[in-house]
C-alpha cells in the first residue's frame, strides 16, 4: 500500500514542502484509481516523505548546478562560438567542455546516488516533527 | 551508392536477428498479465534496467544520425550527442523518483494520481501517442539506411523488414522481452562502438594523395527519372558509374604522411592541425531535370572541431540563427525526461532506489557512448567512408572499412537497437492507446486479456504508420529527425510533469490545457518552419526562408515556456473548483 503525505493545518510537511501530490490518497482510494482498469500492479513501494524530501531537495540542487554548467556552454556557443578555439594540450575548449559536460553528467550522478544513500532516521519525541526542505 | 552485400554480413546478420526474435517469443511466453505486457510487472533488476535504458535510448538517431552528422559537419553533430546525453540529467535529478511513486503503467496515470480526470487521460495519452509516432519516423528511416548496404535490398524494404519484425516482436511479447533484448543490445552496442574507436585509434591518421580523392562528383536527374552519375548511367556494369564513398585528409602537421596509433588526446590534437577535405553539394534545377554537384573543399581540422558548421549563423550576426540553436538545445535538454518510452522504463523496476540506480547505469552507458561518437564520426570523416547521399550510413560504412565481420556484426547490432528502441516506442504507443485512451477516456471495460489483445491491434496499426513515414522521409539524418520529437515531447509533457510534481496550485484542467497547447503549438511550429518547408515540402532555401511563418525553426524556446505559461494561467482560472 501507499503511504500519502500529511498536509497539516498547522505547518507544511516535507513532502508538501517540496510540492509532492499525495498519490493514492483519501479523495482517491486506491480501488477507484484509473477506473475499469482492473488489472494487478506490483505493490507500490512504503514511501518515507522525509528520504523523499531529502532526495528531492539534493535532486534539485545538483540539476540546478548543471544546468548552469550546460548553460554557459550553449551561450558560449551561440554567442561566443571563438571562445570555444581556445586550446589546451592540443584540444580546443569546445571539445574539453563538451566532454566536459558528459562526465560531469556522470560524477554528479554518482554523487547524488551517495547523498541519496539510506533513509532519513525519524524524529525523536520531544522534537518538532521532522519537516524537511523549506523550513 | 550501390551496395555491395556480403554473404558472412548476410548470415551474421540473420543469427542476430534470429536470436533477438527467439529472446523474444521466450520471454513472451511468461509475461501473460497487463502488468507483465506493459511494465514487465516492475521486477526488472536494476542494473538491467540501466543498460537497457541505453538499448532504448541509442537509437538510429544515435548510432546512426550523430556519427553522420559529426562526418559531414563535424563539431556540430557532436552537440546532439552532448544535449541527448544532459537531458538525462533531468530525468535523474528532477523527475525519476516522483514519477515512479506517482504512477503504475503511462505517463498518463503519473499526471492522473491525484486528479482522476479524463481530460488529462486524453491529452496525456494523445501526447504518447504523437511523440512516440513522431520518435519512429527516424528509427524507420535508420533502419532502412542500415539494410541497404547489409542485404543489399532497397530502402523502402528494409523499412518494411523492420516494421513486421518489430511487430512480431511486440505482438508476442511485450515489455519484459524488450527490456531484456535492450540490455544484451545496448551493452553490445557500446561494446563494439569502444572496439571500433580502438581500431581508428590505431590506424591513426592519413594523408590520401590520389588525384581522384578529389574530383567532384555530379549527380544528374532527368525529367524521365533516369539517374546520370559523372554522365554515365548508375550502375555498377561496364560504362557505368556509381558515386564513390569520399572523406579524406589532405594534410597533415608537420608534413607528416601518417601517423601511426595514436591516443585519444593525440588524435584529437592531431586533426585540428591537420587539413580535412569536407564535401558542399549544389543543386540546380531546370527543364533538363535536377543536377546536384558535390565539390571538395579543404577546410583547416581546427575549423571543423569547433561549432559552426552546420549551424552556420553562430559565426554570423544572424540572432535569430543563434536562436534557433538555443531553442535546438533546450529541446535536447528537457525532452528526454518527456518521453514515453524513457518514462515508462520507471515502471519497470521496483521501487525509487532501483529507479535511480537505473539511471545512474544508463547515463554511465550512454555517456561512454556518446564520447565514443565522436571518434565515430571524425573517423569515418577521414576513412572515406562517407555517402554522399545519405549521411546515416556513416558508421556502418566505416565498419565495412574495417572488415566485412565487424561490418556485419556492426549493422547487425544497430539494427537489432532499431528493432528495440521502436518496439519500446511501440509499446509505449499502445499501452497509451489501450489504458489511457480505450479505458480511460472511453471508459470501454476490458478485461486483462482482452487489454493485452487490444494492446496488441493497437500496436500493429502505429507500426503500419511508422512503416509509412519510415518510406516518406527517406534520406533526412536520423539525428535531426529525433531533434522534432524532442521538441514535441519537451513542449507537451515536461511543463505537465515538472508542475504537478513541484505546485500544489496545479489544477487538472491546467495540465489538460498545457498538454494540448505545448503539443499542438510545438507540432504547428514545426510544420510552418524553414527547415520543413525546405525539407520536407521541397522548397530551396531562399524561398523556404520567406515562405515560413515563423522566425526560427526550433519551437522549444517559444513553447516549452508557453506549455508552462498556459499550465499557471489556467490552474490559477480554475482554482476554485481545485479547493471545492
Amino acid at each position: 500500500m501507499r503511504v500519502a503525505c500529511k498536509r497539516s493545518a498547522g505547518g507544511v510537511s516535507c513532502e508538501a514542502a517540496v510540492g509532492f501530490p499525495a498519490a493514492g490518497n483519501a479523495l482517491f482510494p486506491e480501488s477507484s484509481r484509473m477506473a475499469g482498469f482492473g488489472h494487478e500492479a506490483a505493490e507500490a513501494e512504503v514511501v518515507d516523505p522525509a528520504t523523499a524530501a531529502r532526495n528531492a531537495r539534493y535532486g534539485l540542487v545538483l540539476f540546478a548546478l548543471y544546468f548552469s554548467f550546460y548553460a554557459v556552454f550553449v551561450v558560449l556557443n551561440a554567442f561566443q562560438p571563438t571562445a570555444m578555439s581556445v586550446t589546451l594540450m592540443g584540444v580546443n575548449l569546445a571539445i574539453i567542455y563538451g566532454m566536459g559536460l558528459i562526465i560531469a553528467a556522470l560524477v554528479l550522478a554518482l554523487i547524488y546516488c551517495w547523498l541519496c544513500r539510506g533513509r532519513v532516521e525519524p524524529v525523536s519525541a520531544g522534537h518538532e516533527p521532522a519537516s524537511g526542505v523549506g523550513q | 551508392m550501390i551496395p555491395d552485400p556480403s554473404p558472412l554480413a548476410i548470415a551474421v546478420f540473420v543469427v542476430f536477428v534470429a536470436i533477438t526474435l527467439g529472446l523474444s517469443f521466450w520471454f513472451g511466453a511468461k509475461a501473460k498479465s497487463a502488468a507483465g505486457y506493459f511494465a514487465a510487472g516492475g521486477q526488472i533488476h536494476w542494473f538491467v534496467n540501466g543498460v537497457a535504458f541505453a538499448g532504448d535510448y541509442l537509437s538510429a538517431a544515435s548510432f546512426l544520425g550523430i556519427c553522420g552528422m559529426i562526418s559531414l559537419f563535424g563539431y556540430d553533430g557532436f552537440l546532439y550527442s552532448i544535449g541527448f546525453l544532459a537531458g538525462w540529467v533531468v530525468a535523474l535529478f528532477v523527475i525519476a523518483e516522483p514519477l515512479k511513486r506517482l504512477g503504475k503503467y503511462t505517463f498518463a496515470d503519473a499526471l492522473n494520481s491525484q486528479f482522476q480526470s479524463r481530460g488529462i487521460t486524453f491529452a496525456a495519452g494523445t501526447s504518447a501517442l504523437v511523440v512516440s509516432v513522431f520518435y519512429l519516423i527516424p528509427q524507420m528511416v535508420g533502419a532502412g539506411s542500415l539494410i541497404v548496404p547489409l542485404l543489399g535490398l532497397a530502402h523502402w524494404q528494409g523499412v518494411v523488414i523492420v516494421g513486421t519484425v518489430v511487430v512480431l516482436i511486440v505482438c508476442t511479447a511485450g515489455m519484459v522481452s524488450t527490456t531484456y533484448v535492450q540490455f544484451i543490445k545496448g551493452g553490445l552496442l557500446v561494446l563494439f562502438s569502444g572496439l571500433l574507436t580502438v581500431l581508428i585509434l590505431n590506424r591513426g591518421l592519413k594523408v590520401d594523395e590520389r588525384p581522384e580523392a578529389m574530383a567532384p562528383q555530379v549527380v544528374a536527374t532527368t525529367p524521365g527519372g533516369t539517374k546520370l552519375i559523372n554522365g554515365l548511367p548508375h550502375g555498377k556494369g561496364q560504362g557505368e558509374a556509381d558515386l564513390r564513398p569520399v572523406g579524406h585528409l589532405s594534410k597533415l602537421p608537420d608534413g607528416k604522411k601518417e601517423t601511426g596509433p595514436l591516443s585519444p588526446r593525440e588524435y584529437l590534437a592531431t586533426l585540428q592541425q591537420s587539413e580535412i577535405v569536407l564535401w558542399k553539394s549544389e543543386t540546380t534545377s531546370g527543364e533538363n531535370g535536377k543536377v546536384v554537384t558535390y565539390s571538395p573543399v579543404p577546410t583547416a581540422g581546427a575549423d571543423v572541431l569547433l561549432p559552426g558548421r552546420k549551424y552556420t549563423d553562430l559565426r554570423s550576426d544572424k540572432l535569430w540563427g543563434k536562436i534557433d540553436f538555443v531553442s535546438l538545445m533546450l529541446a535536447l535538454f528537457c525532452g528526454t525526461a518527456s518521453l514515453p518510452h524513457v518514462l515508462i522504463r520507471y515502471y519497470t523496476v521496483k521501487d525509487q532506489a532501483a529507479a535511480r540506480l537505473s539511471t545512474v547505469v544508463g547515463i554511465a552507458t550512454i555517456g561512454a557512448f556518446y564520447v565514443l561518437t565522436l571518434f565515430m564520426g571524425l573517423g569515418a570523416m577521414t576513412s572515406g567512408t562517407i555517402d554522399l547521399t545519405d549521411s546515416n550510413m556513416a558508421a556502418p560504412l566505416l565498419a565495412k572499412n574495417y572488415g566485412n565481420l565487424l561490418f556485419a556484426i556492426i549493422s547487425a547490432i544497430a539494427f537489432t537497437t532499431v528493432l528495440g528502441t521502436v518496439s519500446g516506442l511501440i509499446v509505449a504507443a499502445s499501452g497509451a492507446v489501450v489504458h489511457d485512451l480505450v479505458v480511460g477516456v472511453l471508459g470501454i471495460p476490458l478485461k486483462d486479456q482482452h487489454k493485452v489483445r487490444v494492446g496488441k491491434i493497437a500496436a500493429a496499426i502505429v507500426g503500419l504508420i511508422a512503416v509509412a513515414l519510415g518510406i516518406w522521409f527517406k534520406g533526412f539524418n536520423a539525428g535531426f529527425l529525433v531533434g522534432w520529437a524532442f521538441s514535441v515531447a519537451a513542449s507537451a509533457n515536461l511543463p505537465a510533469l515538472v508542475m504537478i510534481l513541484f505546485w500544489r496550485g496545479t489544477t487538472k484542467q491546467g495540465v489538460t490545457a498545457a498538454i494540448l497547447v505545448g503539443m499542438f503549438s510545438s507540432l504547428a511550429w514545426i510544420l510552418v518552419s524553414a527547415e520543413t518547408f525546405q525539407n520536407v515540402y521541397g522548397y530551396t532555401k531562399d524561398q523556404a526562408a520567406k515562405l515560413a511563418w515563423v522566425p526560427f525553426s526550433q519551437p522549444g524556446l517559444v513553447t516549452i515556456p508557453l506549455g508552462f505559461a498556459t499550465l499557471v494561467l489556467v490552474s490559477l482560472l480554475t482554482r476554485r473548483s481545485r479547493i471545492q
